[in-house]
């Protein structure tokens, strides 16, 4: 009889190999725990993270604006359905899942955790935080979860556009009048530091549980990188600024040199003590209690077989 | 409620794959669930679901709603087309006021790219 050690090993064996992992495959509890933990953590911020531009829905300075806006929520409110089915089939239940996530047992990313003040803010969103989050989606297609490879192709796909309209957002502003260009750049002077939380502390890749199962492709600071090399140079051409006096290119080493942000209000904002956290939770908890209803009547209809 | 693998056939004659998964209490509303939540945009030539755990596939038998009154020009990555081309301007008429940023920066993708291609072109001419 093969002990559990004996499984684990041969389980990791295959992802080093390169194998997926489907939902109905053996997998270790560490394994099950972690994928579940961060797939969970990644679908709660898709759904929070439709707040701080839904509130910009109404106050769109044209239709077309509005229109995009709309289609872009919907987009990130139908990743949160994607991800909350993969998380369950590791084992714990959609309600679960958003009791836990209204009542502030876990948590969501970093960013959303922030006021979105002006139409700038809606630019900066939707061109640098979707930019980081694609480069961080993007490394996750490699990933040793097959279910939620699936789930990433097409989440990377509704992203690229997102970013399109971002970017398209961000040329506007740039080009427009003065007070434009200055919102934009007030925008990414206040969403800087939380862009550089957004890719967390650099982890040491021995210690982290993620990348040891595959779960995670590549380290924090590489994807930082990855990000300073696509989005940098392409503000720089704008005449925009980055508000990190240290912030180089260092040729000879071939990275980016960067000023450690504050990572006291990194850690304190994803324990959930952020500037709109407790807001953004409320109406998060009003919208779930309000269409409680909707729940109940699609438990009362009886499982058809096929 | 019950979990429906959803399978998508890409192009006539494909193959069928899984591309995700709903829950719902019967076809009907799985089917529903499956076109708002995966084939928005017209994703694939067709679309099926399967309860998990049994073979039968249940196929989408209108497929015409695809892509249909849901899909405008906004959801559509042609509906950003230019941008790049825009960004080029954007960077010409900022180069002109004086208001670029020049600083060190990596070289771009395509110049890496080609740095890359020319090191390996080099190794096979060696080999």
């Amino acid at each position: 009889m093969t002990s559990y050690e004996e499984r684990t090993a041969e389980f990791k064996a295959r992802i080093d190999a390169g194998d997926k992992i489907e939902a109905g495959d053996w997998m270790p509890d560490e394994y099950r725990q972690s994928a579940l933990k961060f797939i969970e953590m990644h679908a709660n911020s898709e759904v929070m993270g439709c707040l701080p531009e839904r509130e910009w829905i109404p106050r769109a300075p044209s239709l077309r604006r509005k229109l995009s806006l709309t289609a872009k929520v919907q987009d990130e409110a139908g990743h949160g359905q994607i991800l909350y089915r993969v998380a369950e089939d590791l084992g714990k239940s959609r309600e679960q899942m958003f009791d836990d996530l209204v009542n502030g047992r876990t948590k969501f990313h970093n960013v959303f955790h922030y006021p979105a003040e002006t139409w700038g803010d809606v630019a900066v969103i939707g061109w640098l935080i979707d930019g980081a989050a694609l480069v961080t989606q993007k490394a996750l297609l490699d990933c040793s979860y097959a279910p939620y490879v699936r789930a990433m192709k097409r989440i990377c796909a509704e992203e690229s556009l997102h970013l399109r309209h971002g970017e398209d957002l961000t040329l506007e502003l740039v080009s427009g009048t003065d007070e434009q260009r200055e919102m934009f750049q007030d925008a990414v002077n206040r969403w800087w530091k939380p862009i550089m939380h957004f890719f967390g502390p650099p982890s040491k890749p021995d210690k982290d549980v993620l990348l040891h199962w595959g779960i995670k492709t590549r380290t924090n600071e590489d994807l930082r990188q990855e990000f300073f090399s696509t989005y940098v140079p392409k503000l720089w051409d704008l005449g925009i600024s980055v508000p990190d006096p240290d912030l180089r290119y260092d040729e000879e080493r071939g990275e980016w040199i960067w000023s450690d942000p504050d990572w006291d209000e990194f850690w304190q904002v994803v324990k959930g003590n952020g500037p709109m956290t407790q807001t953004r939770l409320f109406w998060r908890k009003a919208i779930w209690d309000h269409h409680a209803w909707v729940r109940e009547t699609f438990d009362r209809i009886p499982a058809t077989v096929v | 409620m019950t979990v429906w693998d959803v399978l998508q056939r890409r192009r006539a004659g494909a193959d069928w794959e899984v591309v995700g998964a709903v829950k719902a209490p019967d076809a009907d509303f799985a089917m529903m669930l499956t076109r708002e939540s995966l084939f928005r945009r017209k994703e694939g030539e067709a679309y099926a679901i399967r309860r998990r755990g049994t073979e039968t596939l249940i196929e989408c038998e209108d497929t015409t709603g695809l892509g249909g009154v849901i899909d405008r020009e906004f959801r559509r990555m042609d509906s950003f087309a230019g941008v790049g081309g825009k960004h080029r301007r954007v960077h010409e008429e900022m180069r002109e006021r004086g208001l670029v940023i020049d600083r060190p920066r990596p070289p771009d993708r395509r110049q890496r790219r080609s740095a890359k291609q020319a090191e390996d072109d080099g190794e096979a001419a060696r080999a």
